[in-house]
């Protein structure tokens, strides 16, 4: 457990960036004061204006983009200016830096992810519902984006833009092909969250709770189990 | 410092007689570009300097050598395990990378205890105490590593290496960047980890102080093994190169005559009113010479002092136009 919290502690110091926190925190002030708007506005269902909030804001914006600068960089940066060797060469699992360089990322990106977006929701509707699925999606949303970003910041030293590229063609235009093409995404299956706890009907929410929560956990669990290996796999500078 | 890691010790699925590190036939290539070239050769306790140009393929060498890089051909064995497969082996590595690159916002003392964590050390606080001053670094300096000189970096970098009592330490240009009071200061360290039994394998280009840590040499050109051994003991097989000899004399001109006349030498060349510079092959029969000569011509004879049986030397004709051959 000492090898595993000294590698999340590092881990966390790697990402820690004064300039992409604030970033996030102005971006997320500006969603609030946009769900405030939407508040005094009096929609005609605040649930659903709320949840489509959620849509919007937490899972299209939020979620994929905190995950990808934080879990493209957690392994990626170290990998770039030569200091994993310092993490590599020592007799430990290559698990215990897998998730601890995870947990690192999900420290920053998912409090920057949810809490804007819970705020958000809650100052649309009073409705804890929804303001749960809310959170609960964009936080099980962030955690598998995050897993995917840190294995990318793994394998290419392109992360960022492969990221992107990414979350602007499958999660953004592919996933709205219908219920096929939808399983393939993390935005589809994070939306159906919203929709079955909040009980709105939003585009893409296509499947059950235990269905997209199970996909996600999968994905995660893949996605954590191939950077391990590719730990291991891999040449180190 | 502890007493070196028995490895042989904690694992029994190697073999107890293994070299402390052995290379057999390792060849590694890039995208079809070859880095280094069937390169074998065995490691024990002491101080090895790896030597050779820019591109030669130390660092990849090194690479290979701690579990870095995979062979593309070959063997690479650490007290008989394959680093790559055997993690655990790692345990007995401290390396000190080139590049110079730190962790952010990290002083040394948490550099280097976080090393202690990874290596397992059961008081990791007092262990990176210890190698900091070992290294003569203040553990209790705050500041992050990347607002230390590259010096002290380079220090902390050494001290990061040590934790665990490493039996092996490997070193790409540990003395970058050094001043020379500092350059000194780690090349003691690096003889006396050899001294201690461990195997230390350093890469330098600079050849003065690498001769300080000891006559053991690997010489690699484009990603080949030149030469492998004692420098000595290289340079004294290069029978294809003369040895240079200066000698000191009140009576250069004569001695020179009477040198080349006998055969002693195969070249000789004034320099100066009492000093002449002999080219010969075979040393030994011109030290048998040299003073029943200077005594037939009643010359004194003030010094005898081979020129090219320095490291540099032995260096230069090893990667020479005309060197490179094992």
């Amino acid at each position: 457990m000492k090898a595993l919290a000294a590698l999340y502690g590092c881990s966390t110091r790697v990402v820690a960036s004064r300039a992409r926190t604030v970033g996030f925190v102005v971006v997320g002030v500006c969603g609030v004061l946009v769900a405030w708007r939407v508040g005094v506005s009096s929609p005609p269902s605040p649930i659903r204006a709320a949840a489509r909030f959620g849509d919007t804001f937490g899972l299209t914006i939020m979620a994929p983009i905190t995950a990808l600068v934080f879990g493209t960089a957690v392994l990626g940066d170290p990998v770039d200016d030569g200091t994993l060797v310092y993490l590599w060469v020592r007799p430990q699992p290559r698990w215990k830096l897998a998730v601890g360089a995870l947990g690192a990322a999900l420290t920053w990106a998912v409090p920057l992810a949810v809490i804007p977006a819970v705020l958000g929701a809650a100052l649309i509707t009073a409705d804890p519902g929804t303001v749960v699925a809310v959170g609960l999606a964009t936080a099980i949303a962030t955690a598998t984006y995050t897993a995917l970003a840190v294995l990318l910041g793994l394998v290419t030293n392109r992360a960022l833009v492969w990221g992107i590229t990414y979350v602007l063609i499958v999660e953004a235009f592919v996933a709205r092909g219908g219920r096929a093409l939808g399983s393939l995404a993390v935005h589809s299956h994070a939306v159906s969250i919203v929709d079955e706890i909040a009980g709105t009907r939003l585009r893409l929410g296509y499947f059950g709770l235990p269905t997209s929560v199970a996909w996600m956990v999968m994905v995660t669990t893949v996605a954590v189990g191939v950077t391990v290996w590719r730990l291991g796999a891999m040449e180190v500078a | 410092m502890s007493a070196p890691v028995d490895v042989r010790s904690t694992d029994d699925t190697g073999d107890p007689g293994a070299p402390m590190v052995e290379l057999t036939g390792v060849t590694k290539w890039f995208r079809g570009v070859v880095a280094v070239s069937d390169v074998s050769f065995r490691l024990g306790p002491g101080v090895t300097a790896l030597l050779g140009p820019n591109g030669a393929g130390k660092s990849t060498v090194l690479r290979l050598l701690c579990g870095l890089a995979r062979p593309s051909r070959g063997t690479v064995r650490l007290f008989g395990h394959d680093p790559r497969r055997t993690p655990e082996v790692l345990g007995a590595i401290g390396i000190v990378p080139q590049q110079d690159g730190v962790l952010p916002r990290t002083s040394a003392f948490g550099f280097v205890r976080l090393a202690a964590v990874l290596a397992g050390a059961d008081d990791p606080a007092a262990v990176a105490g210890r190698c900091l001053e070992f290294v003569e670094l203040d553990p209790g300096d705050p500041r992050p590593m990347d607002e230390l000189s590259r010096g002290n970096r380079q220090r902390a970098k050494i001290a990061q290496a040590l934790v665990g009592g490493p039996a092996i330490v490997v070193a790409d240009e540990p003395l970058n960047g050094l001043d020379p009071r500092q350059r000194r200061r780690l090349t003691q360290v690096f003889a006396q980890l050899g001294e201690e039994g461990r195997c230390v394998v350093i890469s330098s280009h600079v050849l003065d102080e690498v001769e300080r840590f000891g006559s053991q040499v690997l010489v690699l050109a484009q990603g080949r093994l030149a030469a492998e051994g004692d420098f000595h003991a290289i340079r004294d097989l290069m029978d294809d190169r003369p040895h240079r000899i200066r000698v000191r004399s009140d009576r250069p001109r004569q001695l020179a005559a009477e040198l080349l006349s006998g055969g002693a030498v195969v070249g000789a060349r004034v320099v100066g009113e009492d000093q002449l510079e002999v080219q010969t092959s075979d040393v030994g029969s011109l030290g048998r010479t040299v003073a029943p000569v200077a005594r037939r011509l009643d010359a004194s004879l003030e010094e005898v002092l081979p020129l090219d049986d320095d490291l540099e030397s032995v260096f230069r004709y090893i990667i020479g136009p005309r060197g490179g051959g094992s």
